[in-house]
């Protein structure tokens, strides 16, 4: 009893390190397939993102040398009402627009998830509109909402409505935007059918057997079982939510038309950096949205302890 | 209150007739086994009393009220499923209240219900855990207890036991009988495995092919099966069958030549070709001189109190013999075989069992 306690204390203050000639083989095996992907993230994402965090400390015109101010950009930041108006913009737009889409996507999932004849066919459609580019889908939707001549005023005045300019209404814009960029729902809804037809046939039906009606079901079986994929459309929509750009520039231009209702953060970053040349200065709001978005995330990852159910987890 | 009714009842996937046509009658109180080979439609009958599948033809009722067209939930039966099914994000406690809860019962008298299950399945320690942090047989007593709280008029089990292991399986098959006893409900169990079905029926319902085989107790489908089907799937091991003739008196004829006085019922059937089923207990080792048959040993499983002996005759059929534990046979030995024609079956070339008026 004795020696076996004192071998176990041996083998914790030094565990065996040593692999095997196999193992050896393995992890080097492994870290050269690992390897291209690392290369990658340092050179494309690591040395940007350390290079921002040092221009944005800098007055750098594109031409010239980056010349260091402190914290000069952030105090202009500070300052400048167009931030601050992109800043609302994007939040709102962000807070609407992402509940908004999980709902939509969790629906078609929903119905995508009934076994019928056609839903392969369905589920190839509604992946469809995402191979299409934001900047020609959005175009085709402006052309959709034109005021006078667009089917959709067309529709809604027929219907006796009397629809707003959805382009030119500094009230509607921004739902303009919303309704633009919640069009492709291809990979929300694909991840969400993924983790439905996660859910073991056997367990949906005892919850069946539990309780006759279906929204019992979706609330407490259905939705407490995809949550993980909720937290990661929940993640993933808000982390490109802020960075909503393509509908707001195909809508608004560079100056947010109309009355900068739909001016959004990163059009303002975009505008600082290629028409003003004042990459410090668009740097240092890269920097804010990127710490900013950061927060959000490991808050959220913070709260999902206590509402994603994870498989495996026996908690 | 719980007697359960199906009225020719019939199920198609696709062009695929998986259930042809069932009439079945279960008494209230009744513990009923659906037995059958693998794919023989069992789980399909099952899950179309739960309401899981849908009936293409027929009706189904309980208690008196057609349940046909009626959601699951509403059709007053609990099912504990094969692979447990319990939620798992849930504790054992939630898994067993979801139900109650959602159909609206005052918190305290959930607590109560829940508390009086635990105690009555012993699995009151599992109550905080999730379904992860237990054993398989944990998980079933749960999903047992997840059943039996809601009072269910009809407790449907599909295969419920089939992945516990040996010494766990009779355990929980014990226990399934005596809450069959404290509860008093109707039970419907299925299972592939005959023993389980002996072990626990009031009546079994032996189906093959999507049709009912034979319904009767236990003893009935074990001395009187009604066809060779069921002749060949009740017991362990399976009952001898061997081709006859009857000859003058009913005396019969068997296909290596022997002939011997047939039960009572093969008089007055000359010239007919039956089949002769004994159970590999009526067959005994016998000096020469007394055999009805003689082979050699290619198969003994000595199993201590008992001995079974797999003997291949001259002609190539195949016996059984279920001889006492001290029998010495060995592999390749000579043997010579007594038949006792007590509880002999005979069926007719239509399969179907000769009964003597
Ligand atoms: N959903 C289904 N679609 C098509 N065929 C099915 C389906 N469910 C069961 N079957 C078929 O029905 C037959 C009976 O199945 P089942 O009732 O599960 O048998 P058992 O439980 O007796 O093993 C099998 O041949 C099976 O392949
Ligand atoms: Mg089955």
């Amino acid at each position: 009893m004795a020696i076996l306690a004192k071998e176990n204390t041996a083998g914790a203050s030094s565990p065996p390190r040593r692999l095997g000639l196999a193992g050896r083989g393995e992890a080097r095996a492994g870290f050269l397939f690992a390897l291209p992907w690392m290369v990658g993230l340092t050179i494309f994402t690591i040395i940007p993102l350390l290079l921002t965090f040092y221009i944005a400390q800098t007055k750098f015109q594109i031409v010239g040398a980056p010349k260091y101010v402190g914290l000069a950009n952030y105090a202009a930041m500070w300052i400048d009402p167009a931030m601050w108006t992109s800043a609302r913009n994007t939040m709102f737009f962000a807070v609407v627009s992402v509940p908004i889409k999980l709902v939509i996507a969790l629906g078609l999932a929903l119905l995508l998830n009934r076994v019928t004849a056609l839903s392969g066919f369905y589920r190839t459609v509604f992946y469809l509109p995402f191979l299409m580019p934001a900047v020609a889908g959005s175009i085709v939707f402006m052309l959709l909402l034109t005021p006078d001549a667009g089917p959709v005023n067309i529709a809604l005045k027929a219907l006796g409505f009397s629809p707003p300019d959805w382009l030119l209404d500094p009230k509607a814009a921004l739902w303009t935007i919303i309704l633009l960029s919640l069009w492709p729902l291809g990979v929300e809804t694909l991840v969400f059918l993924g983790g439905l037809q996660n859910i073991p046939k056997d367990v949906s039906e005892a919850a069946d057997l539990d309780s006759p009606r279906g929204w019992h079901k979706l609330v407490w079986i259905t939705i407490p079982l995809i949550s993980p994929m909720i937290l990661f459309n929940l993640v993933i929509g808000i982390i490109y939510s802020f960075q909503v750009f393509t509908q707001a520039l195909v809508v608004g231009g560079t100056t947010g038309k109309p009355a900068e209702a739909t001016l959004m953060y990163m059009v303002v970053l975009y505008r600082a950096a290629f028409r003003y040349f004042n990459v410090g200065y668009a740097a240092a709001m890269a920097t804010v949205l990127f710490v900013g978005v950061l927060l959000l995330t490991l808050l959220i990852f913070r709260t999902a302890r206590s509402w994603v159910h994870y498989e495996g987890d026996s908690r | 209150m719980g007697a359960v009714q199906l009225t020719g009842v019939r199920k198609l996937f696709g062009a695929l007739e998986v259930i042809k046509g069932v009439d079945l009658s279960i008494a209230d109180g009744e513990l009923v086994v659906f037995v059958g080979p693998s794919g023989c439609g069992k789980s399909t009958l099952l899950r179309m009393i739960a309401g899981l599948e849908d009936v293409d033809y027929g009706d189904i009722r309980i208690a008196g009220a057609d349940v046909t067209e009626l959601a699951p939930a509403r059709r007053g039966v609990a099912m504990v499923f094969q692979n447990y099914a319990l939620y798992p994000h849930m504790t054992a406690y939630d898994n067993l209240a979801y139900g109650l809860r959602r159909a609206g019962m005052a918190r305290a008298e959930v607590d109560a219900r829940v508390r009086e299950t635990a105690a009555l399945l012993q699995i009151t320690e599992l109550l905080p855990r999730r379904p992860k942090a237990m054993s398989g047989g944990q998980r079933q007593r749960v999903a047992i207890g997840r059943a039996i709280v809601r009072k269910p008029e009809v407790f449907l089990f599909d295969e419920p036991l089939s992945n516990l292991d040996a010494a766990l399986r009779v355990e929980m098959r014990s226990q399934i009988a005596r809450l069959h006893q404290e509860l008093q409900a109707t039970m419907i169990f299925v299972t592939h495995d005959q023993v389980e079905a002996m072990t626990l029926a009031d009546r079994i319902v032996v189906l093959n092919a999507g049709r009912v085989e034979q319904v009767g107790t236990p003893s009935e489908v074990y001395h009187n099966p009604a066809n060779l089907f069921v002749a060949g799937f009740i017991g362990s091991p399976a009952m001898n069958l061997l081709p006859a003739t009857v000859g003058q008196g009913g005396r019969l004829t068997l296909a290596w030549g022997t002939t011997m006085a047939g039960p009572a019922c093969s008089s007055g059937m000359a010239g007919q070709s039956l089949t002769l089923g004994l159970r590999p207990d009526r067959l005994s080792l016998v000096p020469q001189a007394q055999a009805q048959a003689s082979g050699q040993v290619t198969l003994a499983e000595h199993l201590g109190d008992e001995s079974i002996l797999h003997v291949r005759l001259p002609i190539g059929q195949s016996l059984t013999v279920k001889a006492s534990g001290d029998v010495a046979a060995r592999l390749g030995d000579t043997v010579h075989l007594g038949f006792d024609m007590t509880h002999a079956a005979l069926f007719g070339a239509d399969g179907q069992a000769m009964r003597s008026a």
